[in-house]
């Protein structure tokens, strides 16, 4: 028995054109956003790492996956609040499991040991106090880091944030307030030991 | 203390950068510690905001964007399927099902089939031997599917109701012969078959016999028959 299979070679050509068309206006979209929004993303990244490589790396897998994801964003005004939400959502796994590396290079390297503390030379060079900020920075809620990390970025008013993270104002105002205040809160002890010194 | 009071007021005022309201500024220009509180805590709060425009405000190497345009270039966005996987799933289990329906009652169906192929009722009345489709097998060999699919074609074809055989052309004139006679042979079955008229059969009346005196003789032995006769 003969089969005969149908094949329309014009029709599989005009498919790929339109498919790889379509493909190239994706791209140039993405690329007319990405000099607005790529800092944007290694900012957020580097506010949570608080290292440029890695902020770096996570940036770029963040608009990676954006532009790969760029067809389930309904919205497309909501393209920056969605792409800081990726990094920062990134940034965070790559903390967190750079944190769990860390500790166990650390218990398997010297099993007796535990890291040693940072130098008075390494507190000096990094300052004293950035180092506090960091570690107090860190141990705040996400909800509250990101509103803090955005609303600090240079050009955004508190209106931006709110549009960005999909927030009323009045929200955003509360969570920088508290994030703030729980900052001072923990840098005070820092300050009252310094004079104490 | 009577300071304490003020606290809270204090940290609320440095941490919003607001003038201090009139009571809470008046205690303030009298009491040294409330003011001397009141500049550390202004104080801790800029440095807050220093530390956090620092961690937020970092610079962008300038191969950062090129970077991630050459790695955007050569990405290829996967297209998605307008059928969700969930119409897949659909159409299969369908398919499925149908496929199990056609083969299960696989004896009735075919039954069913064959009797709408060759139903009396579907061949013409006054159908004779030159209305009858004869096609010679050499001219029309097909395939197994071919052929079943011309089955479906004989029962639902428009072109013809007549059904279609398949023969040897040197068992044409049989052929021939046998549809006429089954269709003879069909047509008086139906003349009996089909009387709706009840037929009530009628008692056999047997009119009296009358017998006659019968007498008897003796046979002759030499002539070796025996006869009767009657007077």
């Amino acid at each position: 028995m003969q089969e005969l299979v149908l094949i329309q070679p014009m029709r599989a050509a005009e498919d790929e054109w339109g498919r790889e068309a379509a493909q190239a206006v994706k791209r140039r979209e993405f690329e007319a956003r990405l000099a607005e929004c790529g800092p944007l993303a290694f900012r957020v990244a580097r506010g949570v790492l608080r290292n440029d490589a890695d902020a770096e790396d996570v940036a770029q897998e963040a608009l990676l996956r954006a532009y790969r994801r760029l067809d389930r964003l309904r919205d497309t005004q909501r393209f920056r609040g969605w792409l800081v939400r990726i990094a920062f959502r990134l940034a965070l796994d790559r903390a967190r499991s750079a944190k769990r590396r860390e500790l166990r290079e650390t218990e398997w390297a010297q099993p007796a040991r535990r890291a040693a503390p940072p130098t008075a030379e390494d507190l000096a060079a990094s300052g004293e106090f950035q180092a506090h900020f960091d570690s107090a920075l860190d141990a705040l809620p996400e909800k509250l880091r990101l509103v803090l990390l955005l609303a600090a970025m240079e050009g955004h008013s508190l209106e931006e944030v709110a549009a960005m993270l999909g927030l009323p104002v009045g929200t955003v105002k509360s969570r920088l307030f508290a994030g703030r205040k729980k900052l001072a809160e923990k840098l005070q002890c820092y300050v009252t030991n310094t004079k104490k010194r | 203390m009577l300071c304490d009071k003020y606290k809270e007021a204090l940290i609320e005022a440095a941490a919003s950068g607001a003038a201090l309201p009139g009571g809470l500024r008046e205690h303030v220009e009298v009491c040294a510690i409330c003011g001397a509180r009141l500049a550390c805590e202004r104080n801790l709060f800029a440095a807050v905001d220093a530390g956090l425009h620092r961690a937020a405000n970092s610079k962008v190497r300038s191969s950062f964007l090129p970077n991630v345009k050459a790695n955007v270039a050569t990405e290829t966005i996967p297209t998605r399927n307008p059928i969700p996987g969930r119409a897949f799933v659909c159409a299969t289990a369908a398919l499925a099902l149908a496929v199990a329906f056609l083969s299960a009652p696989r004896g009735a169906h075919d039954k069913a089939r064959t009797e709408a192929i060759i139903e009396p009722g579907k061949v013409p009345a006054a159908a004779g031997v030159a209305e009858l489709s004869l096609v010679p097998e050499r001219r029309t060999r097909r395939s197994a599917s071919a052929s079943r699919a011309g089955e479906q074609q004989n029962v639902a074809g428009t072109t013809s109701d007549e059904p279609e055989v398949l023969f040897q052309p040197e068992e044409e004139e049989f052929l021939k012969r046998w549809y006429a006679a089954v269709h003879d042979s069909e047509r008086y079955a139906k003349a009996v078959v089909t009387d709706d008229h009840p037929v009530t059969p009628k008692p056999l009346v047997i009119e009296q016999i009358e017998v006659k005196d019968l007498k008897i003789e003796s046979l002759d032995e030499d002539s070796g028959l025996a006869r009767a006769a009657t007077k």
